[in-house]
């Protein structure tokens, strides 16, 4: 009778209740994060570029483009590369760099090197640093001091001369730049995570957790993992940013991705570069304008991702 | 507050000594010898020699002799001297590190002149046009790499004011205007990332503070605004603003790197740089070394002031 009572007009106040298609979800959360979505939409199209480069570059990044009277220095919009007995290439949209190359295509092809970069580097870092902080966190005592030493002391180096320093040292490929960005990213990482873990390990369910018998391993990951990976989440996508930002300075000092290959930082770099940049300023202008829209869709990536993940962390 | 203090300091120790076998084994990482490096840089390789370089360095002796030796040296105050030039590393410091002062201090003050007002202005006129250009500004901050920042202002300084960096560097207490005019531009460039951040902060946590109950309070009694921001709320918002200037203090000491290389000033960063370009491990691992310590210090400077600052954290 009571049950009744109660059911029917509950039915009632829910008649006609959907449940929100994926669509409409979507649409829902663009509405509320516009931000988050045109850095989506950027992040997107950068990762076409870096996929589909050798289609949609006009010309080969470290060909010097030949026409009478050579191709260096050219502003935007010049006409293209002009050989005998072919016809005209297509037109040299941003303008060709010191040695005649094409500025538009080695950015594209960059988006390669700075995405695969950032990418490898921010997951290796992530996952030693959340690693290290979850075990940190999680089981205190002298693994914890003894890790959070490490963290500070790598902490204590300033980024760009640490960076500078393991590539200077183990020589500039690639490789190596993916191993000194990783050095980098993991210490913070390891920190904030640490703190979540500490935060988490305080709630009620994880002493149940054990009380029933779960082996540290499975309380990990099965408890305490799924409630840190906001922080995870959001300080990966920051990081991203964050990766380019020193590959590419890396690259601007001579000790990042080794030329002729073409990365945003040393297609701005060395002195000679420096020293022809006032009959040619677009060739400073482009790459660092590439840099810098990657970084900010980074950036504006993370901050949305904050605002829907944690409410808390907002403002930052 | 001194058991604070004591046990801040004591937590510094290990970290320092982290920091002292970081850098020590990141030294030795180098592929081949050192010595060998540094020959084949200079362009010839004499075995005999060699062995001669090596057993003055003391680089025949086993690590961990180098590495007390080394540490004791360094801490008695003698780092050595630079593998390159045979001088004294003391004296290289000697001119190199006011010049880092400067720039940093200056660079400190016009990004805190900039940022807190801004912050404090954004903040209390949330979600308008004031606002939005304020965030605009901070975001491009920290999106634009700082040697594209620099790379472009000497462009256009050449370009429109026909202003070049001078070559040789003039002391402060020498000339002071000329002093200044070399390191303004440099400054500025490096205060604007700077800025970003601290005008990020200083508008969140200026937030966190107008939604206080006594700043209602101060609302209610029908203060003016000018007496709510300026005697109620700036205060406990700029607490956690000082601390992140304290350590943003270590991300100077880092991009003035990048800074004093562009811009052509002979302080520590580019002196750093060009070790490290020259392959003079000596002068690397001193001058790492040393940055690194700072920071340590600055950190643990930071902590102090944040426990002066509010009195909760001293009683904990």
């Amino acid at each position: 009778m009571e049950q009744s009572q109660v059911a029917l007009p509950l039915a009632a106040a829910f008649k006609g209740y959907v449940r929100p298609s994926p669509i409409s979800r979507l649409l829902d959360m663009a509405r509320r994060q516009p931000l988050g979505v045109v850095a989506t939409a950027m992040i997107l199209a950068m990762m076409v570029l870096a996929l589909f480069a050798p289609t949609l570059a006009p010309y080969d990044p470290i060909r010097i483009l030949r026409a009478p009277g050579g191709m260096s220095e050219k502003p935007p919009f010049s006409a293209g590369e002009r050989m005998a007995n072919q016809p005209q290439g297509p037109m040299v949209v941003l303008g060709t760099d010191e040695r005649g190359r094409d500025i538009l295509s080695r950015i594209i092809w960059g988006t390669r090197v700075s995405l695969t970069v950032a990418v490898i580097a921010v997951v290796l870092g992530t996952g030693i640093g959340a690693l290290v902080g979850l075990l940190s966190g999680f089981f205190g005592g002298a693994t914890d001091m003894i890790s959070q030493r490490i963290v500070d002391g790598l902490q204590a180096f300033p980024a760009i001369l640490l960076a500078l320093s393991i590539v200077a040292v183990l020589g500039p490929s690639t490789i190596n730049i993916f191993m000194a960005l990783a050095v980098i990213i993991w210490p913070n990482t390891a920190r904030v995570i640490r703190s979540a873990v500490l935060s988490v390990k305080e709630n009620m369910y994880i002493e149940a957790a054990r009380a029933m018998g779960a082996t540290p391993p499975r309380v990990i990951w099965q408890h305490i993992l799924p409630n840190v990976m906001a922080p995870i989440i959001i300080l990966a996508s920051i990081q991203l940013g964050n990766a380019i930002l020193i590959e590419s300075s890396l690259s601007f000092l001579g000790l990042g991705t080794p030329p002729p290959e073409p990365s945003w930082g040393n297609m701005l770099g060395g002195v000679g570069t420096r020293n022809r940049l006032e009959g040619a300023p677009w060739i400073a202008i482009f790459p660092g304008l590439a840099i810098s829209l990657a970084v900010y869709s980074f950036n504006l990536l993370g901050d949305s991702l904050r605002d829907v993940l944690d409410p808390r962390l907002r403002g930052r | 507050m001194q058991q604070y203090i004591m046990r801040r300091l004591l937590y510094s120790i290990p970290v320092m000594l982290v920091v002292s076998l970081l850098v020590s084994v990141l030294i030795r990482l180098q592929p081949g010898d050192v010595v060998m490096a540094m020959m084949a840089e200079a362009g010839n390789i004499n075995p005999a020699l060699l062995d001669k370089i090596r057993h003055e360095l003391g680089l025949d002796q086993p690590f961990h002799v180098q590495y007390v030796t080394w540490m004791f040296n360094f801490l008695t105050g003698n780092p050595g001297q630079s593998y390159w030039s045979g001088k004294p590393i003391t004296e290289l410091w000697a001119s190199a590190i006011p010049i880092t002062i400067e720039l940093s201090l200056l660079a400190l003050l016009i990004g805190l002149i900039v940022a807190i007002p801004v912050g404090i202005l954004t903040a209390v006129r949330r979600d308008s046009w004031v606002d939005h250009i304020g965030r605009l500004f901070a975001i491009s901050g920290l999106s634009m790499p700082d040697f594209w920042i620099g790379t472009l202002v000497l462009l256009f300084m050449g370009l429109w004011f026909h202003w070049i960096p001078k070559i040789t560097y003039v002391g402060l207490f020498d000339d002071p205007v000329s002093n200044l005019q070399q390191f303004i531009v440099p400054a500025v460039v490096l205060g604007f990332r700077l800025s970003a951040t601290t005008m990020r902060l200083t508008r969140s946590t200026m937030l966190e503070v107008l939604r206080e109950d006594y700043i209602r309070t101060a609302w209610a009694k029908g203060l003016q605004e000018r007496a709510v921001v300026a005697r109620h709320a700036l205060k406990n918002a700029l607490i956690p603003v000082i601390t992140v200037a304290g350590t943003q203090l270590r991300f100077l000491l880092g991009g003035s790197l990048v800074i004093e290389v562009i811009f052509g000033l002979p302080g520590m960063g580019r002196l750093t740089y060009d070790a490290i370009i020259q392959r003079d491990y000596g002068l690397v691992q001193a001058d790492i070394m040393f940055l690194a310590f700072l920071a340590v210090m600055l950190n643990l400077l930071v902590d102090l002031s944040y426990g002066w600052f509010d009195p909760r954290i001293r009683y904990s």
